[in-house]
């Protein structure tokens, strides 16, 4: 569909720690959590350039102040999850190890426990692994305790594995495929059979979507959901939605990856999609948006209008083109036809992505983190908090 | 004189003039008809082709290129030949929705089976697999000797799911010959990777192990490995064949290998150098030379970055990979002028002052090096930084302060290769034996691949009066670099190793 017109009902405001002078932020995943529970949400930030895990927390309600969790050499995804079960949440870091590339076994599987009171537990759940790019929860086996799915990016050498809990914070690890480029993996039964299925999305020059179907017990077989054959297709995020609500899981995609070579950015190919399950682990591609550098979709009804709207950031743009963009939203109009909406163009750089209502007054709210690898440098940022002013009908 | 009636017969001359002038007359229709539909038909497909799109900060030369081929095609829209190159000329400058456009009527007009090819390169860019295979169906049935088009049709129908028609192409592709290099007159040759065929093994073996088959699978690398030894990606799949089979020695030795050889690099076909050569893109240039492994096609990759440059001259992407190049091509004067003038493009990129220190202490100017990296460390105090600064110290005679910058170096990444080494090294150099050692065994366990870790800790075992663990460590650098003199030398002097005590005070030979 045509582009829309630009929205200027967000309102940016940076949060947290503000860049140190000419401190160029790496910023490889923001996520939005009620960490201590207390009713207001948090920002929990993997910052790769400071190499750490930190906590934006929001209190009193809209008082930001950032605070150092766990140092951690390359942070690059966090969930909070109630891992052990004992009803606060806790932390899965993957930890790269090394935010740029590397064929060594530097990566780890790292699990902050929470001890209540602002304290957190480090468990090593493995390590000497290909770089871990992500890593969530989900009990794979059946078994009652949380299991762990582990997308080891690496470089030239990756796996995309399963750790298997066996208690007392030791885990098995179960290799499932031997393929270079894992970005995320995505835990949720996605053929409806009761037993959680694991997807991944591979990047580097295989550029692919596999579904690992649980048969129950920790059994997986490997299906090729989805494939590119443009080994510079620039595979960037998965996500899980149902974004046609009809009570299957679909996923959000994006290729915008171009980090791998100069200049990291223009590449008309970029964009996002949506991948519609079609059942039995076969998916339809729907071509959504065009924007280089595309990464971490998030789907969320911006314009309360019931529908699942799309907001998506721009980690690679021509950015000394002034009209680049760095943050769009795609209005659905109910029947996942698309139209776009330009947000921002500064700051740029923008990686990653979330979206909650931080302020509670019903409108979803975005959050953004800036990740400045590249010139120019004119326009950074570290954590940004999008205020969603409800102006969008 | 009588009229003649209407049932009168014409006399012979009559109707033969009559039948003449009809056919005048039809004859003169037709010509009209030709004549307006020439036009018309040249209109219905002008208004087919694509609009030239709103330039916005393209060089001129890529301006004046596509509009050009879109003035020749719009004065020849029934030219197939005419329609093609403007859709090689959007395609070779990154616009493909007209190139798409293009090629789909060039095809229409009956032109080469190439514009079919090229639409599907199209198609494969935008990640249409669905699309890709249908275009290329069309391209083998009419070209069927063509390797690239077998291959690619392969990948297309794996990426679908399709896995006994992948297998078919990918068949095909193996069985037929490299296709003809695209004439470039005074460009370097393009050199592929790996020849067609070692990709369509590359895509059997893959075919294979998806269906559980990892001894298939082993059985196609070996054999590609045999005639393609350098081909880095299949080496890599071998491993995981290996590991499949439960053969973890020979996966291990497979991971060692590939991780001595070239990465995965694109096969690219000679259509890829004809769309080098027709672009104006200095991005398109710059993705070409991305591309091409600089150990295999290093002065193509130089090419590609120089036609780049000269078609935007303060492009700071092609500046920088310029430069980068050629410090890695140990061409440091020339790097260093460029990113001289990179600093003065971007002043805020911190990297910049640190490939100039580089640059500086490759050309043994180490007093300027260490001025410039320590500015350099005020902004991006990294493991490449430190290390560098502690080559340079190294290098002027200050062990101890070389010692400190390394150890910083290693804090910042613990398993930088050469900081571990030049550590050990700094360290045997001073006598402190135990801690070179356990520096090496660090640089052997983070580059197991490395035979000159091996070497060196096999050197300082031997020293040390452990000749069974340095035949070990020299016999594991062998294994990986069969050629490695240094290695068989010490070997050998494991026969007759020194005590202990012979060696105190003399620094072992390392690399």
């Amino acid at each position: 569909m045509p582009p829309g017109s630009p929205s200027d009902f967000w309102k940016p405001t940076p949060i947290g720690d503000p860049p140190a002078a000419r401190e160029q932020p790496q910023i490889a995943n923001v996520t939005v959590a009620d960490l201590d529970q207390d009713g207001l949400l948090d920002v929990l930030v993997c910052d790769a350039g400071r190499r750490r895990l930190s906590w934006i927390r929001q209190s009193p309600k809209g008082v930001y102040t950032e605070q150092v969790l766990a140092d951690i050499r390359g942070p690059a995804h966090v969930e909070a999850i109630d891992h052990d079960g004992d009803g606060d949440l806790d932390l899965l870091v993957a930890d790269l190890g090394e935010l740029f590339p590397s064929n060594q076994r530097i990566g780890s599987v790292i699990i902050l426990e929470n001890a209540g009171g602002g304290r957190f537990i480090r468990h090593v759940a493995a390590e000497g692994l290909p770089r871990v790019a992500d890593v969530r929860g989900g009990d794979l086996d059946g078994d009652g305790d949380q299991d762990l799915a582990v997308a080891a990016f690496g470089y030239d050498q990756g796996q995309t594995l399963w750790l298997e809990n066996r208690g007392n914070w030791t885990y098995v690890v179960h290799v499932l495929q031997e393929l270079s480029g894992a970005v995320n993996v995505i835990v949720a039964d996605f053929d409806r059979n009761g037993t959680l299925d694991i997807a991944a999305l591979i990047s580097q020059e295989w550029e692919e979507i596999w579904i690992f179907e649980n048969a129950g017990g920790g059994r997986f077989t490997p299906r090729l959901a989805w494939g590119s054959s443009n080994a510079d297709f620039g595979s960037s995020w998965l996500a899980p939605v149902d974004l046609d609500r009809d009570g299957d899981i679909d996923l959000l995609y994006s290729n915008g990856d171009a980090f791998d070579y100069a200049p990291a950015n223009s590449r008309p190919w970029h964009g996002v999609q949506w991948l519609e399950n079609l059942g039995a682990n076969t998916f339809a591609l729907h071509r959504i948006g065009d924007l280089s550098g595309a990464s971490s979709p998030v789907a969320f009804d911006a314009d309360q209008d019931g529908d699942l709207d799309v907001a998506v950031v721009s980690a690679y743009n021509a950015w000394t083109d002034p009209a680049a963009l760095s943050l769009i939203w795609l209005e659905n109009n109910g029947r996942q036809q698309f139209t776009m909406h330009a947000i921002a163009h500064a700051p740029t750089h923008l990686i990653t992505l979330a979206a909650a209502d931080l302020d509670g007054d019903g409108a979803p709210d975005l959050v953004t983190g800036g990740m400045h690898i590249s010139a120019p440098y004119d326009r950074i940022s570290r954590v940004t908090l999008w205020m969603n002013r409800g102006q969008a009908r | 004189m009588a009229k003649r009636g209407r049932s009168e017969p014409a006399s012979p001359k009559h109707t033969q003039r009559a039948k003449a002038g009809a056919a005048l007359v039809l004859l003169l229709v037709a010509g009209v008809l030709v004549v307006a539909y020439r036009p018309i038909r040249e209109s219905r497909y002008r208004s087919r082709l694509p609009t030239v799109p709103a330039f916005s900060h393209e060089p001129a030369a890529l301006r004046d290129y596509v509009e050009n081929a879109d003035r020749v095609a719009r004065a020849s829209p029934t030219s197939a030949n005419s329609v093609a190159a403007l859709g090689v000329a959007y395609h070779a400058n990154l616009f493909y929705d007209q190139a798409d456009r293009a090629y789909a009527l060039a095809t229409e007009l009956g032109g080469d089976w190439r514009w079919a090819y090229f639409r599907a390169l199209v198609h494969e860019v935008r990640g249409d697999a669905a699309a890709v295979a249908t275009a290329l169906q069309d391209v083998v049935a009419r070209a069927p000797e063509f390797s690239p088009a077998w291959w690619r049709l392969g990948e297309a129908e794996f990426k679908l799911g399709r896995r006994d028609a992948a297998i078919a192409a990918f068949e095909r592709a193996r069985s037929l010959p490299e296709p003809p290099a695209e004439p470039w007159p005074g460009a370097p040759a393009r050199k592929a990777a790996a020849p067609v065929a070692a990709y369509a093994a590359l895509g059997l073996a893959r075919a294979a192990l998806a269906a559980g088959n990892a001894e298939q699978a082993r059985q196609v690398l070996e054999r590609v490995m045999a005639t393609s030894p350098a081909f880095g990606p299949g080496m890599r799949l071998l491993a995981t064949a290996y590991t499949s089979l439960g053969r973890a020695g020979d996966a291990e030795r497979a991971v060692r290998r590939a991780d001595r050889l070239p990465g995965y690099d694109p096969y690219v076909d000679p259509s890829f150098v004809m769309l080098a050569r027709e672009s104006r893109n200095p991005t398109f240039l710059l993705q070409q030379a991305a591309a091409a492994d600089a150990g295999t096609n290093g002065a193509w990759r130089e090419f590609m970055i120089r036609r780049a440059l000269e078609l935007a001259p303060e492009n700071a992407d092609a500046l920088q990979e310029l430069a980068t190049l050629l410090r890695v091509l140990r061409r440091f004067d020339e790097a260093l002028v460029l990113f001289r003038r990179l600093e003065q493009r971007v002043p805020d990129d911190p990297r910049i002052p640190a490939d100039i220190g580089r640059c500086l202490s490759g050309l043994r100017r180490y007093d300027e090096a260490e001025q410039v990296l320590r500015r350099a460390l005020a902004n991006l105090d990294d493991a490449n930084t430190r290390y560098d600064l502690g080559l340079v110290l190294d290098r002027t005679g200050r062990p101890a302060e070389a010692i400190s910058e390394y150890k910083l170096a290693l804090a910042r990444n613990p398993t930088h290769r050469d900081a571990l080494n030049n550590l050990g090294v700094t360290f045997a150099r001073a006598g402190r034996l135990a801690e070179a050692a356990a520096q090496f065994e660090r640089l052997v366990a983070a580059d197991p691949a490395n035979p000159d870790a091996h070497t060196n800790l096999g050197a300082i075992l031997l020293s040390t009066g452990h000749p069974d663990r340095a035949a070990q460590e020299f016999g594991a650098a062998l294994e990986i670099d069969p050629g490695n003199t240094v290695a068989r030398d010490a070997l050998a002097k494991t026969n007759f190793p020194k005590k202990p005590a012979d060696s105190a005070g003399q620094p072992p030979s390392l690399r």
